[in-house]
């Protein structure tokens, strides 16, 4: 089975964040980088589904030189090669841009199932994965929680409030990787010094035929979210002291 | 040219084993430590990563990679930085280990590497330290007497980590020819395993006494056969295996420190603006990185096959002075904060007491 695994390379989620002096978005010199959690979740479990049918697994990241870092990740968790498409200027591309320049590069390859994280911890755009599964015209199972591959179909387990939804597609098929699916390994000292010596191909947009199309959205500004004021704490020597405080304390606040 | 920078494969190994901390290992040490017992299955991830044998033969079990002195003080600094006691109970395998792929005849290597280079997480050790109060590594009372073709071995080991659940133990013992060291299997008779040493600190990590009486070992398990071993290398391993998780131990005790002297305030202010807690922390600072820097000198000078034996000790001995004075200033920046077992310096506070304490229980 040949599987796709679509990576993102984030700023660690405990970076300090700073907005950039333009305010279009922040700032990503000094910032640790990581592979966005999410991926991981789905490159893990394109890992397993390898164990059990065979077949490759290929990281594909879109970005510039440093990306090929995050790739070096994936493949040292154990993904066969790995695919960096070049030349989507960072900032000016949006999820729609990025996800028709992944369909594009993904119509040239063979392959059976495709896995992204069901979002990037950066953007919360959740809008990738599921884009480019409309783009190739394939079935799309998103928030995965449990993925079964057999006799040529994907099944997914879904949690829908304290439900579980499972859905069923044909392959070739996209899933997007929820947490708790499954936890992902940790790249072995073994797995990085060969990763050094897997394939990181390098595509560049300019080589695909992509359709036209601008990027429909616009960053106008980012800002930091207010500071959150400190809650109140209700003194009072017993419960009913307490109680007539706070509810003194609703009243005032117009919540009665 | 000189330099201090880690190449690619060096930083993305720290990265991962520092990842496998901050997942597995930070939220949970403070109640494996006060339960006396580690998690096993976080030894067993923790195993996984591989550093105890990417320098054994794949014949063997391992990974068949170069002998890296870096990688290892790199990946138990950062184990460490997490716990000492964790540090040392997942890498207790490599004391067994990297004297054996060092020193082993191809029969001692093809015997005793792959029952304990496996997947799964197989203790096998190293008794060096002795219960004695002129105890020096380089000449243990622990005597091997040849007879018969065979060598006798008596004396009494302590702080032998892991020693109840290991399949072997590599003994260090004193012979005509110097110190040696002997390979002897759970199962020999004249092994004991005593009681678990009680102990300052490493609360986590189960370290024994260890009598050997009568213990009758064929001449064939004598670390290198005839040839024997180069015991000071071994020792000096052992020392800069010590100093990287000193090295450990020292940035998380500063780091914590840290920030807490920038958050804390005290009289309208954070604390770390006094002077007399930012010098504390500056020193605590500069005395970690000191630590590093002695550690990997010596670990650079093993991986380029030059005998390390003098910057081993120092590094080590350093280590031991500087991480004791270092927890000692983090515990003294929390205050009483430092004193309670709820905040984790007197948890590096107590492990870094051992440093200058404990031989053979870290190598690389």
């Amino acid at each position: 089975m040949e599987t796709v695994v679509l990576v993102k390379r984030v700023p660690d989620t405990e970076t300090l964040v700073r907005i950039a002096p333009d305010a279009k978005g922040i700032l990503l010199d000094g910032a640790r980088m990581v592979m966005n959690p999410y991926d991981e979740i789905a490159l893990e479990e394109a890992l397993r589904l390898r164990d059990i049918h065979g077949g490759a697994v290929c990281a594909l990241s879109a970005g510039g030189e440093k990306t090929v870092e995050t790739l070096r990740t994936a493949l040292a968790m154990g993904a066969d090669k790995a695919v960096l498409l070049t030349g989507l200027e960072s900032g000016s591309a949006d999820s729609l841009t990025l996800a028709r320049a992944i369909a594009a590069f993904l119509r040239s390859l063979p392959f059976d199932l495709v896995l992204a994280g069901a979002r990037a911890v950066d953007d919360d755009g959740y809008q990738v994965g599921p884009m480019v599964a409309e783009f190739l015209g394939i079935p799309q199972l998103t928030f995965a929680v449990r993925v079964l591959v057999e006799g040529g179909a994907v099944t997914c387990h879904r949690a829908v409030d304290g439900e579980t939804v499972v859905a069923r597609a044909a392959l070739p098929a996209l899933v997007t990787a929820h947490k708790g699916l499954n936890q992902p390994r940790f790249a072995s000292v073994v797995g990085i010094m060969k990763a050094q010596k897997k394939p990181v191909e390098t595509v560049t947009l300019a080589g695909l035929a992509l359709p036209e199309g601008k990027a429909r959205v616009e960053t106008r500004s980012v800002r930091l979210a207010p500071e959150r004021a400190g809650g109140l704490i209700i003194q009072g020597e017993t419960p009913e002291e307490k109680a007539k405080v706070l509810v003194r304390a609703l009243a005032d606040a117009g919540a009665l | 040219m000189f330099s201090f920078e880690l190449d690619k494969e060096q930083k993305m190994i720290r990265n991962s084993y520092a990842e496998l901390v901050k997942k597995l290992v930070a939220d949970t040490i403070h109640d494996q430590d006060e339960a006396g017992a580690l998690d096993p299955k976080t030894i067993q991830k923790a195993w996984e990563l591989g550093v105890s044998v990417s320098a054994v033969p794949e014949a063997c079990g391992g990974m068949g990679m170069p002998d890296s002195p870096m990688q290892s003080a790199i990946c138990l600094e950062e184990l460490a930085y997490g716990d000492a006691s964790f540090a040392i109970a997942v890498t207790t395998p490599s004391l067994f280990i990297s004297p054996l792929l060092r020193y082993g005849t191809e029969a001692q290597k093809n015997a005793c590497l792959p029952p304990v280079c496996g997947e799964t997480y197989v203790p096998a050790t190293l008794a060096m330290c002795e219960p004695d109060l002129a105890f020096d590594a380089a000449s243990p009372k622990c005597r091997a007497e040849k007879k018969n073709g065979a060598y006798i071995l008596s004396g009494v080991k302590c702080f032998v980590p892991k020693a109840k659940d290991a399949k072997y133990i590599l003994v260090a013992a004193s012979t005509d020819q110097g110190p040696q060291l002997f390979i002897v299997s759970a199962d020999n008779p004249g092994l004991k395993v005593g009681d678990r040493e009680k102990t300052l600190g490493l609360y986590a990590l189960d370290m024994y006494r260890v009598t050997l009486e009568n213990c009758k070992v064929s001449a064939a398990d004598k670390l290198g056969g005839d040839n024997g071993c180069d015991y000071a290398d071994v020792l000096a391993r052992s020392r800069v295996g010590l100093a990287a998780v000193a090295a450990g131990i020292s940035r998380a005790s500063f780091e914590f420190a840290r920030d807490y002297a920038k958050k804390r305030e005290q009289f309208g202010a954070p604390i770390g603006t006094k002077q007399s807690v930012a010098f504390m922390v500056a020193e605590m600072a500069y005395e970690a990185d000191a630590i590093r820097l002695m550690c990997w000198k010596a670990a650079s000078m093993l991986e380029a096959g030059k005998p390390a034996v003098r910057e081993a000790y120092l590094a080590r001995m350093y280590a031991g002075e500087m991480a004791m004075k270092i927890g000692d200033y983090g515990v003294q920046v929390l205050g009483g904060h430092g004193y309670i077992r709820d905040y984790p310096q007197e948890r590096y506070y107590r492990n870094a007491r051992g440093i200058a304490i404990l031989e053979g229980v870290a190598t690389v």
